[in-house]
């Protein structure tokens, strides 16, 4: 699972580098034009498969082109959106087995959209852009540093809990449930103690939990056409799923 | 501030851990201003408790003076842009998300514009054969890459101490030879917590030795080293 969610990972920084136009967009538009369409997938109507499959084939469409647009294949960025289907797929089953696969297939649908819109997203903006655009945009510095240290120190948890994992293997363990949740105990231990020196190391180069950014954010008017491409698809999904 | 002069002055330091343990137990020390000092000993025996104190990140009983200004509350910030700390692991010190960015974070904190600590970012790099890697995050980099990015990331605050925590511990034999050729070169004041031997033995003149919490030996290096049998 590990090295999977690393390779997803670095694929994600990868293409986050790009040059193309949607690359080069104003992070705070980037994320305005998502959460419009997040929102338009989670609103569009769907009162019955037809108004689903239309409005699905809505998004993946602009999400198809979106990622062309981006010099992204766009395959791989659908494909990734199955990564939330283990969670959303539980809630899924409780709506079909309640009798109500409309529901079900609506909820696998929309959660699968909107994971699709996130991941393209963070393929086209590098995380510190994308983090000072959300600090422009009023989420609390605090929690924006959460996120970047997540994100940096998620690939050194990571690769310690693949070593954890082959010395457990190297001295005959096996792959039980009571190995695994000592290994995770482990492993949150030492990451609280790696808190404490990256906090250390923070305080000792001069720094605050806070991060100044080497390029300002600079709006164009290439940015503002952005926002309208984005509004102009909200409208599209809203109108398809409501059989237009 | 003449060369004569200390430019780290420690008397009396002592702290004891929340659990009890006393790591520190009365150290006095100093160090000149170009001199490069080694402090060897056993795990635990308190170097890293020692240099932690030098910019206050822990506090404990004594005096500790840095380039003439007697540490306290009120002038950490100022000590800290003073003395550049290369941790043991550099994970623990690369925090950003790229290489370019970490190196800039210290001169932005000092309140240099964009502009001016992208250029001291840049020089930083050059000078530790890094330019090349700016835009790279920085877990994509080794280990010896790493900890040069590290050093880069002091060197671009552009501090007068540079305080070593262990800083061969991750490196492979070619890394380390790198780091060292780097540290030679560099004209700051060094302090270096290490069991490497030779390596210290390259780079300084003098070492401490320390003891379950104190200085126990303080002369040429060669001379604490064959005292202590410590290879």
């Amino acid at each position: 699972m590990n090295s999977g969610t690393l390779r997803t990972i670095r694929t994600l920084e990868d293409w986050s580098r790009g040059g193309s136009w949607l690359h080069r967009r104003d992070p705070r538009f980037k994320l305005l034009s998502a959460l419009l369409l997040l929102a338009a997938i989670a609103l569009a109507p769907a009162r019955d498969s037809r108004g689903l499959l239309l409005s699905s084939a809505a998004a993946v469409s602009i999400l198809f082109i979106a990622s062309v647009s981006a010099a992204l294949p766009p395959l791989s960025i659908l494909a990734r959106g199955w990564v939330v289907l283990p969670f959303t797929g539980v809630f899924a089953l409780l709506a079909w087995l309640e009798g109500d696969p409309h529901r079900a297939a609506a909820l696998l649908a929309k959660s699968w959209l909107s994971a699709v819109a996130v991941v393209l997203l963070m393929a086209v903006t590098p995380l510190e852009r994308l983090l000072a655009g959300m600090q422009s945009l009023g989420v609390p510095p605090l929690l924006a540093s959460v996120v970047q240290f997540v994100w940096r120190y998620l690939h050194v948890a990571l690769d310690q809990l693949r070593r954890m994992q082959v010395a457990r293997l190297a001295r005959g363990g096996e792959r039980r449930f009571v190995f695994a949740a000592a290994t995770v105990a482990v492993l949150f231990a030492s990451s609280a103690a790696r808190a404490e020196r990256v906090h250390r190391a923070l305080l000792a180069r001069g720094g605050e939990a806070r991060f100044l950014l080497l390029q300002p954010l600079k709006t164009r008017p290439a940015d503002l056409g952005l926002l309208g491409g984005a509004l102009l698809s909200a409208a599209l999904l809203m109108a398809s799923g409501g059989w237009l | 501030m003449s060369h004569h002069q200390p430019i780290i002055e420690v008397r009396d330091l002592r702290y004891r851990y929340e659990d009890g343990t006393e790591a520190l137990k009365g150290v006095d020390f100093m160090l000149h201003r170009g001199e490069r000092v080694a402090l060897l000993g056993a795990n635990g025996s308190g170097k890293t408790t020692f240099l932690l104190h030098l910019n206050g990140i822990l506090r404990g009983q004594g005096f500790i003076e840095v380039c003439g200004t007697e540490l306290a509350g009120s002038n950490l910030k100022w000590i800290r842009r003073r003395i550049g700390f290369l941790f043991q692991d550099p994970d623990d010190q690369l925090f950003l998300p790229t290489v370019l960015e970490d190196v800039a974070f210290g001169p932005l904190e000092q309140g240099c514009t964009a502009e001016d600590a992208t250029r001291r970012a840049h020089a930083a790099l050059e000078h530790v054969g890094l330019s090349v890697e700016a835009a790279r995050a920085p877990h994509r980099l080794s280990a010896g890459q790493r900890q040069r990015v590290a050093l880069a990331g002091i060197l671009a605050a552009e501090p007068e101490i540079l305080v070593l925590d262990e800083p061969t511990t991750h490196l492979d034999p070619p890394s380390r030879g790198a780091l060292l050729t780097l540290l030679a070169g560099l004209p700051q004041s060094l302090l270096l917590a290490t069991h490497d031997v030779v390596f210290a033995a390259q780079l300084a003149q003098r070492a401490v030795f320390f003891d379950r919490g104190r200085i126990i030996a303080d002369g040429p290096i060669d001379q604490v080293v064959q005292e202590f049998r410590w290879t």
